[in-house]
């Protein structure tokens, strides 16, 4: 008994146990570990097959390797499909549906990004699109450029291909929407084409190289679907065979049959997709229906009585508290602000869309929403809390509160601020000067941040004091500076000389220097998506300024004929360069849209500085570019709401750039602060010299600055600090560029003197030159000789007419 | 990462605790035969003839064999030149402890013949009888020291394989084997044995020798 059971134990251990580990191992590799390996501790035939398993994993984990390195280059499916046919993929036919996309504007972007950035925002955008497409069943076969070609059951087998394809179109067109890409935040929209058919799929190539790839005329046809969209100004436009294929399950807008070529496609029916069925109404822009109408209502004021007024504004320097107070009868002021608080309780997208709406028939109006934002955190306030029966939210929104952060010596460093609020007994006592206060003079509240002292001279921080009264005994409005732009409203030196606040006052208590830099930058923060909206308004009723006159321009010029001229790309009676300059204007603002829209959607959910943003992306950079935005685009204001006859506005606008005079020429013709600023200050070429003129004439007008719609921004531009800066910077955010303008006015960018047009108008001709000077050296000897020749050929005949160059 | 000294005495105690179990085997097997035939006074006998055989001899060749592993072990032989001692492991001990239980069976056995029947109280077995444990007992022993080490073959190999990332590519043996060596031993060698007692025997000899039997094997 004893021998047999001790023997049928060891005999059990030893037989069955390496039988079970190689069956552990085996139920692993069948999940997928291909890094099993066991070992051998028989000699006879589970000992072999044992080695044998080593073996096969061995073979399986190369295999494996060779398909994760080939997956590199073609999709893992199609790498996977190929190695299972031993490398041959012949032809094969089967029912696929095509995808398409593509980045609308890339060349642009191209342009100004440098290579290793370009490559990088590129690729991080391909990372977004492809999550989408490989989530719902597709594989992607090329990368062409910035784009990609994806298919839907084909190799790899995917049911209901067609709406996968569709769903993953608009899941791309979400995730790039809602984020941008690269260190410099830069917004991709992507287009997107959908075919379904028959395709074929096999190995196509000579030699060594092989490619997988699919062939067709639903290929084709989806290719040229991407490209339509630019016709249609879609984003996803699928072919009839794929509406059909999806059935109800998505809503589409059919857009009637165009002529693409093929042997049987003379006549495609197109539809545009903009909603799955079932989900929430959504238009193409991302907006609900509520949304649609507070923006319609916005767009209704800002067309009628806010652009009535917007000249008036801006000549008489009087900020319009009537147009307040018509905002807050549309209720679009105090939508950010809680409902407990009076407010409407709405998201910062609510609010940008008013602010968009209003800033493009008025900045200072426009404006006025997103003035008083730091009211919003009020509820975070104990001091404000515990008074907010007098100290509601909406009520500070109405009185349009003015901060008082920047200092003359310190800017906005909270650290160097100066002014300082000495506590003594129960009040506090404030000394110190503000300075560029928007708001400063006509706001009926201050909110002002000093260094807080207790009675023995502590300094407890930086703290914020809000005085009830609209102009409180101390607090005196020593200057207006002069601006171009946002006239209306001043931008002020305000000095307090003692000015005595009760305690309820200090509606920011000091909470250290680190804490009160953050209670300070948090009240920048919100007022920032604000401001940048602003900006954005401000381009968008320039450029639509703009191409209505360019319009009037060209039904004026209609009887002449252009094409004795040669076109430089600039001429504004020129159709394809209007087209162009649209294109590259409707880019910008769409790209600065999202933007500001990114911002809002990071501030409606209470990001705060260096907070890290759900797109990935920190809100801090998206503030930060969003007040370069603002800043850059505040040229435009006068611009949008010039006086001057729109025919008057573009007769100038065209010769603007070229104009050049002498320093005193210059100086006579600057415009004084203070006064009604037209296009008609000017110059226009009737106005220069007779030599001058000539002599310009013997010369290559500068008129293009190689992309137009800079020229009607930066003509006007000036006005506030770093305007040398922000000099193009509206168009492009190429540093180069920047500081090659700022060089060209003497002083480092930023440095400029508030109000002065000078340095703009040289930064102007100074970028204008560099962009000639690069632009003659891209050509080759050849042609630089052809333009020599040219240029005498004019001189000698003087009166041939104003030749362009081409 | 080699083994460190450490790790390799403990495999080294280990595979000689195996290989030496046999003798605590047949130690409680002789406890309870005496017991049965309570024979108390050739306890000395047949427990001190296993002493030199199955526990020293067996000492100094299971330490003799496991010597090129330990170098390996060490480091101070390549693995190639150990991979058939290794895969021969369990039979090389299994022959020996054979071989050395026979010697011992057989002496035990043999006893009543050449030892004074008074002081042993005991009658000699039938001529069968003898043949039959002699060859039985030796091959039990085999069979579980073949198994017992390779079952601490398993282990050492494993071992091997994590830390020197070496498996055994010698594959003589045979499962067909091992499983009919392990058949023969846990079902029929017993049943022989008691088959043989029946033709052996008769009377209360028969019934105490089928009860050795039975309860020792």
């Amino acid at each position: 008994v004893i021998g047999v059971v001790l023997s049928a134990y060891f005999v059990g251990r030893s037989l069955l146990a390496p039988l079970g580990v190689l069956s552990r191992a085996m139920t692993k590799v069948a999940d997928g570990d291909l890094h099993q390996r066991v070992p051998v501790t028989s000699n006879d035939e589970v000992g072999a097959l044992t080695a044998q398993f080593n073996t096969m994993v061995e073979g399986l984990r190369e295999r494996e390797k060779i398909r994760e390195t080939f997956g590199r280059y073609v999709d893992e499916s199609v790498a996977a499909t190929i190695l299972r046919r031993q490398g041959e993929a012949s032809g094969e036919i089967g029912e696929a549906t095509i995808l398409f996309t593509d980045i609308a504007g890339f060349t642009t972007i191209a342009e100004y990004l440098a290579p290793a950035e370009l490559v990088a925002a590129l690729n991080e955008y391909l990372e977004t699109v492809l999550e989408p497409i490989r989530r719902h069943g597709g594989i992607v076969n090329t990368f062409i450029g910035d784009g990609l070609f994806a298919s839907f059951n084909m190799p790899l087998a995917c049911p209901d291909h067609a709406c996968a394809a569709v769903q993953a179109a608009i899941d791309i067109q979400r995730a790039v929407g809602s984020r941008t890409f690269g260190d410099h935040g830069v917004a991709l929209a992507t287009r997107v084409g959908i075919s379904t058919g028959p395709v074929i799929g096999g190995s196509v190539g000579a030699g060594q190289r092989l490619s997988y790839t699919l062939l067709g005329d639903t290929v084709n046809l989806a290719a040229r679907l991407e490209t339509l969209n630019k016709d249609h100004g879609t984003r996803i436009l699928v072919s009839q065979s794929t509406r059909d294929a999806c059935a109800e399950r998505f809503a589409f807008t059919p857009l009637g049959a165009v002529a693409v070529r093929g042997p049987q496609r003379t006549d495609c029916r197109l539809h545009a997709r903009f909603q799955p069925s079932g989900s929430f109404l959504m238009n193409a822009s991302g907006l609900s229906p509520e949304q649609l109408k507070l923006q319609a209502r916005a767009r209704e004021l800002a067309a009628g009585p806010v652009a009535k007024r917007a000249a008036e504004v801006d000549r008489t320097e009087q900020y319009p508290w009537d147009n307040v107070e018509l905002l807050k009868d549309a209720r679009l002021i105090g939508m950010t602000i809680p409902q407990q608080y009076g407010g409407q309780g709405k998201g910062w997208l609510d609010a940008v869309l008013a602010i968009e709406a209003l800033s493009s028939a008025c900045a200072v109006t426009g404006g006025s929403p997103s003035r008083p934002t730091w009211a919003r955190s009020a509820r975070s306030w104990p001091t404000a809390r515990k008074s907010r029966r007098s100290w509601r939210p909406t009520w500070c929104c109405r009185r349009q509160a003015a901060i008082c952060i920047t200092e003359p010596e310190a800017g906005s460093d909270a650290g160097g601020m100066t002014t300082r609020a000495d506590k003594k007994g129960n009040r506090y006592v404030i000394n110190g000067r503000k300075h560029w206060i928007t708001g400063g003079g006509v706001s009926r509240l201050h909110l002002i941040f000093a260094k807080v002292f207790d009675e023995q001279g502590n300094e407890e921080g930086i703290g914020g004091f809000l005085p009830s009264a609209t102009r409180p005994r101390g607090l005196k409005i020593t200057k207006r500076e002069p601006t171009m732009g946002l006239r209306g409203i001043p931008e002020a030196v305000i000095d307090f000389e003692d000015m005595d606040v009760p305690p309820s006052a200090l509606v920011i208590p000091p909470r250290g220097l680190k804490k009160g830099f953050a209670d300070l930058m948090n009240a920048y923060n919100s007022q920032r998506v604000g401001a940048a909206t602003v900006a954005l308004g401000i381009a968008e009723g320039a450029y639509q300024l703009g191409a209505r006159l360019v319009g009037a321009t060209r039904s004026s010029s209609a009887g002449r004929s252009t094409s004795s001229r040669a076109c430089n790309g600039s001429s504004p009676t020129c159709r394809s360069s209007s087209r162009r300059r649209r294109r590259w204007s409707t880019t910008r603002a769409l790209r600065r849209r999202r933007l500001s829209r990114h911002a809002a959607g990071g501030a409606s959910q209470g990001l705060h500085l260096g907070e890290r943003h759900p797109g990935g992306e920190r809100s801090a950079a998206v503030l930060r570019r969003a007040r370069l935005s603002r800043a850059s685009c505040r040229s435009n204001a006068w611009r949008a709401t010039c006086a001057c006859s729109p025919s008057a506005a573009a007769r100038r606008r065209c010769c603007a750039t070229s104009w050049r005079r002498a320093p005193q020429e210059e100086a006579a013709a600057r415009p004084a602060m203070g006064r009604d600023l037209r296009c008609s200050d000017v110059p226009t070429t009737a106005q220069e010299p007779r030599a001058r003129r000539s002599k310009r004439r013997r010369q290559p007008a500068p008129v293009c600055v190689d992309k137009p719609a800079d020229m009607v921004l930066l003509v006007q531009g000036a006005g506030g600090p770093g305007d040398a800066l922000h000099f193009g910077s509206y168009a492009r955010t190429s540093s180069r560029r920047r500081g090659r303008a700022a060089r060209a006015v003497g002083a480092r960018a930023g440095d400029g003197d508030p109000g002065r047009v000078v340095p703009a108008r040289r930064a102007a001709l100074a970028f204008v030159k560099a962009g000639r000077q690069r632009d003659l050296r891209r050509r080759d000897d050849a042609s630089a000789a052809r333009r020599v020749d040219r240029q005498h050929a004019a001189r000698r005949q003087p009166r041939a007419g104003h030749r362009q160059e081409a | 990462m080699s083994a460190t000294p450490a790790e390799i005495a403990a495999l080294r105690r280990r595979y000689l605790w195996m290989a030496l179990s046999i003798y605590f085997v047949d130690l409680a097997i002789s406890l309870i035969f005496t017991a049965a035939s309570g024979s108390w006074n050739t306890l000395w006998l047949s427990g001190g003839i296993a002493v030199p055989f199955l526990l020293v001899g067996n000492w100094l060749i299971a330490r003799r064999l496991f010597d090129p592993i330990r170098r390996f072990l060490a480091g101070e032989l390549p693995f190639e030149q150990i991979e058939r001692r290794l895969t021969q492991l369990p039979l090389l001990s299994a022959r020996y402890i054979g071989l050395l239980a026979i010697v011992v069976v057989v002496f035990r056995n043999s006893t009543p013949w050449w030892v004074v029947s008074h002081v042993l109280h005991e009658a000699p077995p039938t001529i069968a009888d003898f043949i039959v444990i002699s060859i039985v007992i030796p091959v039990f022993y085999f069979t579980y020291t073949y198994f017992v080490v390779t079952d601490y073959l398993a282990t050492l190999c494993t071992f091997i394989f994590e830390r020197y990332g070496r498996i055994l590519g010698l594959f003589f043996g045979s499962y067909t084997i091992k499983l009919l060596v392990a058949l023969l031993v846990i079902s029929i060698a017993p049943l022989a044995a008691v088959v043989v007692d029946l033709f052996s025997y008769s009377g209360e000899r028969l019934q105490w020798e089928i009860l050795v039997d039975v309860s020792a094997r």
